[in-house]
């Protein structure tokens, strides 16, 4: 399921003095089965953007289609919007500190049971997210508190309770927030799984360039309400002045390609930005011979 | 989002109220709290209120915050007043007055909505003044000053005034992460913002475990803070903002308490 | 009856005190959340940190590390073994108020920290908490405020201001007390990437000018690499230590420590293995090319006829 958004502006306290631009004629495409990132610092209009994807917030200006229905400042019912919400399905930063419910299985089968589903279903659901997420689905884990969890398997009941609503596109607000290296390189690891087995369009909202790097094939860069860079990763990495100016850092190894390019010992414009293939390019550069190799280590 | 918070947020500007002592304006409100509350004993007498609306009109003048800024977060209680009044009339016992049809009212009942609509108002704008025209800061000091004769009696005033700056300072930021809870659940196709009322009474309820463990989780990061910084070492903190009491401080709690009083009694 | 503030508060060191290389000195140091439970979140360390010393407490989340730094304030004492702050020891109450003067602490979260709604008046609380007279007060705010840069918010309330701008009020606040040592718990890990930089940037300018003793906690290598010496904990133990260019040196041990090695440090690896001088300890972009540089003027030297 794709999403289009077309020239949509937002404001905060509209009608208000405290009124503000929360984002300014946007404009962006997101296909099928994709996975793309959204980028920007605090308050550059990324969280206001994902949630207009599933119609937590409606358009003042412009529209917002997805999956074929239109958001528009007037005229989405209700039914619209919660149609809306079981197909995209919208994971806040921290969820672990929305969980509520005494059992887990209760917490994961809340958005089930809103959907119009019989009980057996629901628990089928809870247990496939279960999984998805890499938690036990016996009976006996499911009867257990959320709150006896360890923070990491927190996030990942939050997470399942999305799931578990088996949305199309699946829309992470920086998911990895407060994570370490390796829980971090876990959750992306879920996350790729998913999205082969499931087929899930992923939208992945962070400040972080060199994380979404590895995942995303489109980024969309924000900066003060503004879409300011699109493309895929490789190719706006290229561009560290504008990264910066969008308060930003252009992934390290970009840095180091760009710093090179400065110092006069540029790479080749192909290059992939691998510690492989800069090394190689690197000290190319350095001896003006091609193909030079490793000495023996 | 924020701006429709019935607790006024402080606002810088430089005006009589302003520079009133916090204690001044603490007691102040204190003052028409008590006195409204004994008028309502006098049925059918409006002096106090009437006082106590001029007083409020004449510092919220005073205190050159525009009457839109106040006026607009009025609409919220008063949303809780119209819900609230008809029970008022129509349930209270007492003299009838009049019946439109199965409905009595009487005029106890008349009485209590109308006072109980002027006491709500003026309080609430009250509080909204003083925490507008008062940096918490300054509050907590003035909270901790009036409470200090409880020492004598080993109550721990001091704690008081770290109670009423935290309030004050986390009240926003706990509505945000109400705010941003309500968003999440509602992601989750839970009906709180709308939907028929059973199930948004349900579904409400998945707000408050958070909410609390929320608050939870806040307060022990903060008191971690609040200790590296070396609270709780000293019996008597400095003053940032209170001081000594000026002319105008005087002036007020003798002028304001004359009048309304007088008024009280008169009318 | 009121207490006095500490003799060491009213008349603060005008320059970096002695070096004292047991400045903050952990003694077979233990500490169990459940007493009832077997497993330590610290298990018998010993750590001597020396004033003016700016040591990285380096693991993955639940190695210790943040347990560890808050026994260095007395936040936390061990259930075996002892802090020494100075010489004084954190169990005892009264030396606490003066531990918290020589150590003041940072954390993740700049919204935690802050308690008041102007800037300044957040800066001047814990010495009004303290009871030291207004004047003082004044000077020391002033003195915080233009040391992180922030003089010009100082009537703003804190909402207004970005992230960044609010974790360097923490810093000013925690700055206030004067202290020797500062303690930072992760106080990157919420910040966008230009905040992480100004703020690493902005202790780096504070240990230079005012020789202030830096624990700096955290998970990430890159950062960890900035510091004079790197503490790496896994379970509660202290599994490595020494100077970033040793600890860096054994990218395999790294692994097995479960810290991900950052890519910056994977290509400086690459280009040792093509004879480019390239130290351990390099993890910024400039350290690559200075020693790429070098590559190049030893390969002309080679190649010149």
């Amino acid at each position: 399921m794709s999403i289009v958004v077309e020239h949509l502006t937002y404001y905060y306290a509209r009608n208000t003095p405290t009124e503000y631009r929360g984002l300014d004629d946007v404009s962006l495409e997101i296909h099928d089965g994709a996975c793309v990132a959204i980028v920007g610092v605090t308050g550059s209009g990324k969280s206001t953007l994902a949630q207009h994807f599933n119609g937590l917030l409606i358009p003042s200006a412009g529209s917002v289609t997805v999956d074929g229905v239109r958001i528009e400042p007037h005229g989405i019912s209700r039914a619209q919007l919660f149609q809306l919400r079981q197909r995209v399905g919208l994971l806040f930063q921290f969820p672990e500190a929305q969980l509520f419910a005494e059992t887990v299985f209760e917490d994961v089968a809340f958005g089930p049971q809103h959907q119009k589903i019989s009980a057996s279903e629901v628990k089928a659901r809870v247990r496939w997210a279960m999984e998805a997420v890499a938690l036990p689905s016996d009976d006996v884990f499911l009867q257990r508190s959320p709150f006896a969890l360890s923070g990491g398997q927190r996030r990942r009941v939050a997470l399942a309770g999305v799931l578990a609503m088996r949305p199309r596109t699946l829309v992470l607000d920086e998911p990895t927030a407060g994570l370490d290296a390796e829980a971090r390189d876990e959750l992306y690891a879920q996350l790729g799984r998913l999205r082969a087995q499931e087929g899930l369009t992923a939208v992945l909202i962070s400040h972080d360039m060199s994380e979404v790097a590895a995942l995303a094939q489109q980024v969309f860069v924000l900066a003060n309400s503004e879409l300011r860079l699109v493309g895929p990763p490789g190719e706006i990495f290229l561009r560290p002045e504008e990264i910066e100016a969008c308060g930003l850092l252009a992934p390290p190894l970009a840095q180091v390609a760009a710093l090179a390019g400065d110092r006069g010992a540029s790479i080749p414009a192909g290059t992939p930005l691998t510690p492989g293939a800069m090394a190689a390019a690197l000290v190319a550069s350095t001896e003006g011979t091609q193909g030079a190799s490793p000495t023996g280590s | 989002m924020l701006d429709q918070l019935p607790i006024g947020t402080y606002i810088p500007v430089a005006s009589f109220i302003h520079r009133l002592r916090a204690r001044t304006k603490l007691l102040l409100v204190l003052w028409l709290a008590i006195l409204f509350f004994f008028a309502n004993r006098k049925h059918f007498h409006f002096g106090a209120y009437l006082a106590g609306g001029v007083v409020l009109t004449l510092a919220i003048l005073a205190s050159r915050i525009p009457f839109p800024y106040i006026w607009r977060r009025l609409r919220f209680i008063l949303i809780l007043l119209l819900i609230g009044l008809p029970f008022i009339l129509i349930w209270t016992p007492g003299e009838t007055w009049q019946t439109f049809g199965p409905i009595v009212i009487t005029y106890d009942g008349l009485w209590l909505a109308m006072s109980y609509t002027a006491i709500f108002l003026l309080l609430y704008v009250s509080s909204m003044l003083l925490t507008m025209t008062t940096t918490p800061v300054a509050l907590s000091e003035g909270v901790v000053l009036l409470f200090r004769p409880l020492r004598l009696l080993r109550i721990p005033t001091e704690e008081f005034g770290l109670m009423t700056l935290v309030s004050l300072r986390f009240f926003p930021v706990i509505v945000q992460e109400a705010e941003q809870l309500v968003k999440a659940q509602v992601s989750r196709g839970a009906a709180i913002t709308s939907g028929n009322l059973f199930t948004r009474i349900r579904d409400t309820g998945s707000l408050l475990v958070p909410m609390m463990q929320g608050a939870l989780r806040r307060a022990a990061y903060l008191s971690a803070a609040l200790d590296s910084r070396g609270y709780g070492f000293a019996a008597d903190a400095t003053l940032l903002h209170e001081g000594r009491f000026a002319l105008r401080d005087w002036f007020v709690l003798l002028l304001v308490p004359i009048f309304t009083a007088a008024l009280y009694w008169k009318l | 009856m009121t207490m006095t503030p500490t003799s060491s508060s009213a008349t603060p060191p005008a320059s970096p005190p002695e070096v004292d290389s047991r400045f903050i000195s952990l003694r077979e140091v233990s500490f169990f959340y459940d007493p009832a439970s077997a497993a330590p979140a610290l298990d018998n360390i010993s750590l001597d940190i020396a004033t003016g010393e700016f040591v990285a407490l380096l693991g993955h989340n639940g190695s210790g590390k943040s347990t560890l730094a808050a026994h260095i304030n007395g936040l936390r004492q061990p259930t075996h073994g002892q802090v020494l702050v100075a010489g004084l020891d954190t169990r005892d109450r009264v030396s606490l108020a003066s531990i918290r003067e020589l150590v003041g602490m940072i954390f993740a979260d700049p919204d935690n920290q802050i308690i008041a709604t102007v800037v300044e008046d957040d800066v001047a609380w814990s010495l009004a908490a303290r009871g030291y007279p207004r004047d003082e007060i004044a000077r020391r705010v002033d003195a915080a405020l233009n040391a992180v840069s922030l003089a010009d918010e100082r009537k703003r309330p804190p909402t207004e201001l970005s992230g960044g701008q609010r974790q360097r009020l923490a810093i000013a606040s925690a700055l206030a007390l004067r202290p020797v040592c500062l303690v930072a718990d992760e106080p990157t890990s919420l910040l966008d990437p230009q905040a992480r930089r100004e703020t690493l940037a902005l202790l780096g300018a504070l240990r230079r000018e005012y020789g202030l003793t830096l624990v700096y906690v955290t998970h990430l290598l890159e950062e960890a690499a900035l510091a004079d010496r790197i503490v790496v904990l896994e379970y509660g133990r202290i599994a490595l230590e020494g100077p970033p260019a040793m600890v860096l040196s054994d990218l395999d041990r790294l692994h097995a420590l479960r810290l991900v090695v950052p890519e910056i440090a994977l290509l400086g690896a690459r280009l040792r293995e093509y004879g480019v001088p390239v130290p351990y300890d390099a993890v910024s972009p400039e350290a690559l090319l200075d020693a790429l540089d070098v590559f190049r003027r030893g390969a002309r030297k080679e190649t010149a006829p």
